[in-house]
């Protein structure tokens, strides 16, 4: 016998009460690991897919919202290609739309000739030769069930599937891609661009790379110019995402906290002359009010193990899911589980406590008796 | 060499002082004696036993235990684990945990490793006639049975003092016997003070010293004088 046998035995006698405990729990901890998973799993997703196409530099609207709202003037892109020490500036249209009337992608235009053409690696098929027709990311390209030759309606527009690529991202394997005159067409962006993505001329040398970043931050006061992954984290919509839903994903750790102190005082209001027969051998107020927290701390070990599966598993569900084709990738880390477990590890025993002091506050011949 | 136990001027009430369940009691416990508390219900002697081993504090008044005042439930909870042991009417025991286990929870924290407190809870077991019921739990046994193991656990920590409230209470004459003919054997091999509440009058004359209470106050204490021939 140790101290977690009598917290193992009270939580197996009240075997239905202590299972909703740590689905309760198991709940808030893969709501946390999903969310922010999924969070993280778009933000990586930007900074890989903005990355792999060949670009060192992205130039986005200042204070733009997002980089579907971002809008640059094609005369801007031509002043930012002609700075010293850029070997091209592309630019290009990324949005999200719907398709097929039922699930919403990313879209890309870029412009012809450009180097991003150079990046994409075809499956199947040819580069877009038409302004209706697409490039799909061959992951895109399975969940819509196209091929080659195919329809599919961007924005209630219809387009042929000209190519399947295999780029490296996984965000950009859930990307549309077509040319930059089509999507301005569609978008109604005539002579503007969401984005630019800059091209040094080689060999990059890191000091030169930094002058050159000023030099196109110089260029005009309203955009903002940022490597891949500073683009990805200060996208003021992906932070939004982040706020909300690590908001949502504490509330849920704080709500299953409260479950804990439930299932606990329940526990405790059962058991008063257990906890005074505690007293009556020895025990120590500190030792008894351990034992209940030991309690409760078990039943969040046992919610977080759960929760981590039940987390992955909603991960994987929802990025399987049609509607959230290319969007929603999961992304599971050692730092996203830490931090679940570190919540629910800090709060569980803390909600722990006032059942706890509950156990202890009347004096043992009370508890005895029954007297709560 | 001071007293065991020694109550001073102990008063318990309750709902502000409209119900009095002690009254200015003072007390002794000498090492070796075996008393037996008695009187009417509601005479306070749950309550002296109580506050003779700290399961409930006085509201004026102090306890010594071996000459030291005793205060404060952690203070107490530590004295009762090394020198004192219990054993209720109802038994007390946990429901969840085994025979064995029942008498290894008291030893938990006094520091004996877990190969010693096996070896502890197998002599007593053995030493109670319980040894074919250690992996039972407390409601497959008998009321004697119960009781019994109430005793092993009580002897656990090897205490100086037992503390019984109505040991044979809810048992049949004949286990309410085995348990005070135990009671008499500790005290007499082991060198244990035993204080028992009782309303059995045939168990208290078994008793060295006879304390009776009436309305919370000491009415007769045979220590202070002869047992009276027609007492109740």
């Amino acid at each position: 016998m140790n101290l977690l046998t009598l917290p193992a035995r009270n939580l197996l006698s009240q075997r239905m009460r202590s299972a909703l405990t740590v689905l309760g729990i198991a709940v808030a901890v893969g709501s946390f690991i999903a969310l922010t998973g999924l969070t993280r799993g778009l933000q990586d997703g930007y900074a890989q897919g903005v990355g792999d196409v060949g670009g060192d530099f992205v130039v986005a609207q200042r204070g733009t919202y997002s980089l579907v709202s971002s809008s640059i003037s094609e005369e801007l892109v031509e002043r930012l290609d002609a700075v010293p020490g850029v070997e091209e500036a592309a630019g290009i249209i990324l949005s999200i739309a719907e398709v097929d009337d039922e699930a919403n992608i990313f879209v890309a235009g870029w412009p012809d000739g450009s180097f991003l053409w150079r990046s994409l690696v075809l499956e199947q098929g040819v580069a877009p030769v038409g302004d209706r027709e697409v490039v799909l990311g061959r992951a895109v390209a399975e969940a819509l069930g196209k091929t080659v030759g195919d329809e599919i309606l961007i924005q209630y527009e219809p387009f042929r599937v000209a190519g399947i690529s295999v780029p490296d991202s996984v965000f950009n394997q859930n990307v549309a891609v077509a040319r930059l005159p089509g999507l301005q067409e569609l978008f109604g962006r005539p002579a503007s661009v969401s984005l630019v993505q800059v091209r040094l001329a080689r060999p990059v040398d890191a000091r030169q790379a930094a002058g050159v970043k000023a030099a196109l931050a110089s260029v005009s006061p309203v955009i903002e110019v940022s490597d891949s992954a500073e683009f990805a984290q200060n996208m003021d919509f992906v932070k939004t995402v982040d706020a909300i839903t690590s908001a949502v994903s504490l509330v849920m750790i704080l709500a299953s906290s409260i479950l804990v102190a439930n299932t606990l005082l329940m526990s405790v209001s059962e058991r008063v002359q257990e906890f005074g027969i505690l007293a009556a051998i020895g025990w120590t107020p500190a030792r008894i009010r351990l034992l209940v927290v030991v309690e409760g701390v078990m039943l969040c070990v046992l919610g977080s193990l759960f929760g981590i599966g039940l987390g992955v598993a909603a991960m994987h569900l929802v990025s399987w899911l049609r509607i959230s084709a290319g969007l929603l990738e999961p992304y599971l880390s050692v730092a996203i589980v830490a931090e679940a477990l570190t919540w629910v590890m800090l709060i569980g025993p803390l909600a722990a406590l006032y059942p706890a002091w509950r156990v202890t506050r009347a004096p043992p011949s009370a508890a005895l008796r029954g007297v709560r | 060499m001071p007293h065991l136990v020694e109550l001073r001027n102990c008063r318990r009430d309750y709902d502000n002082g409209r119900i009095v369940a002690l009254d200015d009691v003072s007390f002794t416990v000498a090492r070796g004696d075996f008393i037996a508390i008695t009187g009417p219900s509601g005479s306070g002697k749950s309550t002296l036993l109580d506050i003779l081993c700290g399961l409930e504090e006085p509201s004026a008044g102090e306890v010594l235990y071996d000459g030291r005042p005793v205060r404060g439930r952690t203070a107490w909870a530590r004295l009762r684990a090394a020198r004192i042991g219990f054993v209720f009417q109802s038994f007390h025991l946990i429901p969840a945990l085994t025979v064995a286990e029942n008498i290894e929870i008291a030893m938990l924290w006094q520091g004996l490793p877990a190969r010693g407190r096996a070896s502890r809870v197998t002599e007593l077991l053995d030493r109670l006639g319980l040894g074919d019921r250690r992996a039972q739990h407390p409601m497959q046994l008998s009321g004697g049975e119960r009781q019994r193991v109430a005793v092993a656990r009580a002897l656990a920590n090897r205490p100086e003092l037992i503390v019984a409230d109505e040991p044979t209470g809810s048992l049949d004459s004949r286990s309410g016997a085995d348990i005070i003919n135990l009671l008499e054997d500790l005290r007499r091999t082991a060198a244990i003070t035993i204080v028992l509440v009782t309303h059995d009058r045939s168990i208290a004359e078994r008793c060295a010293r006879r304390v009776e209470l009436v309305d919370g106050r000491i009415a007769f204490d045979s220590a202070r004088e002869p047992v009276p021939e027609a007492h109740p």
